[in-house]
């Protein structure tokens, strides 16, 4: 049995060797926040966490994650309470179809938790795998300032 | 299934890599995924034929960090494009892999996979071409085989061994500059680039590199510009000018559109100005 570590629990698995990451989480487990958008690396839909680093679950093989941490976008809130980068995204109306924002909020988890207090050019570094075909761009800027501000007020 | 059935092999040492890879001819190996995946679902899509065996080298430690000694540095083909980027000593690796995709990409993707890849306009060749790197291999044999990128490169990239390490000797004091042209599409590959690495002793230039790759060939040294640089004095008023007198043209003329032998004097000039402001500062 192949054993994956998915948000802090172990799921186990007899996994066949061709099966993406992307496609165990979803139709395996049912954890639907991670999206299959263009399946070819170029959206950042499919964003993870294994880790530490964001990664792009539909280029990822499941079996090669035996081993790691895996933490997607249901990993992050605890019981009722939203993650603040989950909160920051809705307090800035940085959600408009919403399909990217699982992606985005990955994102920047990985950039926060490196970098707490990252520039504006930082960010934009930090969240250049994500697209947002609503090009919804300025408010998922502010709502990453805002959360690296809550993130390190809860800190200090 | 995103992707056609077939069996995945994952080695724990390189040794028994090598052996799967003698047991399975044809197999293919698998790094970061971001090439191979990609490609294994477009060959799906398309109705071709797709490999039976993917060997994933991801368990194998041995592969993954760096090294370094006195005279040289050794970077593991598994160390990906993000630790290359994040390591504040090798200033020349990071600034050519900071523009290397996206941060995910960066994430995943790995140095090995960049050099044996055998896509022309991959960025890490160039540097280190322009670093005289020597690639080492591991042969089905499990006899280690080493080869310059350089030649390498000359040869197109091709390969039946796996790529375990690139070795740099350290070099002296120098100027480092890579200039990059890319051509967003719907993905962000770079259309030119041009790296030039020189030696800056009493303010004369010496040790030069200039290596250009035009993306749709692999990338190759500018011997002709080389020649002209190596010996001219940093201050000297024409240098630019006389520079761009001694180019070889042929690299990128023979490949593509006329754009790009402009850009690729700016390019260039862009990489002088860069390098003779290094040495004067």
């Amino acid at each position: 049995m192949d054993i994956l570590n998915i948000n802090n629990k172990d799921y186990e698995f007899s996994l066949t060797g061709y099966e993406t990451l992307l496609e165990v989480l979803r139709d395996e487990l049912g954890f639907t926040g991670t999206k299959t958008a263009c399946s070819e690396a170029e959206c950042g839909a499919c964003s993870v966490i294994i880790n530490g680093n964001s990664v792009l679950s539909c280029i990822t093989l499941a079996k090669d994650c035996v081993g790691k941490k895996i933490t997607t976008i249901e990993g992050l809130a605890k019981d009722d309470e939203l993650h603040p980068i989950q909160q920051a995204f809705l307090d800035q109306g940085a959600v408009q179809c919403g399909f990217c924002i699982p992606g985005m909020i990955i994102a920047t988890k990985t950039l926060l938790d490196k970098n707490p207090k990252p520039t504006e050019e930082e960010i934009q570094i930090g969240l250049d795998g994500n697209i947002c075909r609503c090009a919804g761009y300025p408010q998922i800027m502010k709502a990453v300032k805002h959360a690296s501000k809550i993130i390190n007020k809860d800190n200090d | 299934m995103l992707l056609n059935p077939f069996h995945l092999h994952q080695p724990k040492s390189l040794s028994e890599a090598a052996q799967a890879l003698k047991d399975h001819k044809g197999a293919k190996l698998l790094a970061g995924g971001t090439f191979l995946i990609n490609q294994l679902k477009q060959l799906k899509k398309k109705g071709l034929k797709t490999p039976k065996e993917i060997i994933s080298l991801n368990g194998i430690k041995e592969m993954k960090g760096f090294e370094q000694n006195k005279d040289t540095l050794i970077i593991k083909s598994l160390t990906t494009i993000a630790e290359l980027v994040d390591d504040k000593d090798l200033f020349f690796l990071r600034t050519a892999s900071q523009n290397i995709a996206t941060t995910p990409i960066r994430n995943m993707a790995t140095l090995g996979g960049n050099l044996t890849c055998r896509y022309t306009w991959s960025e890490m060749p160039a540097v280190m071409i322009a670093y005289d790197a020597v690639l080492h291999f591991m042969g089905t044999s499990g006899f280690a085989e080493k080869i310059s990128a350089e030649d390498f490169f000359n040869n197109n990239a091709r390969t039946s061994n796996i790529l375990t390490h690139i070795s740099i000797k350290k070099n002296a004091v120098h100027q480092f500059s890579y200039q990059r042209v890319r051509k967003t599409l719907h993905l962000d590959v770079p259309i030119l680039t041009v790296c030039i690495k020189a030696e800056c002793d009493k303010k004369i230039f010496s040790n030069v590199r200039v290596v250009i790759n035009s993306g749709t060939h692999f990338a190759q040294r500018d011997k002709i510009l080389e020649e002209f640089l190596n010996g001219i004095g940093v201050s000297d008023t024409n240098l630019i000018k006389d520079a761009l007198e001694n180019l070889d043209n042929n690299i990128v003329t023979n490949m593509s559109n006329d754009y790009k032998i402009h850009m690729q004097r700016i390019c260039i000039k862009n990489a002088l100005i860069d390098i003779i402001q290094q040495a004067n500062s």
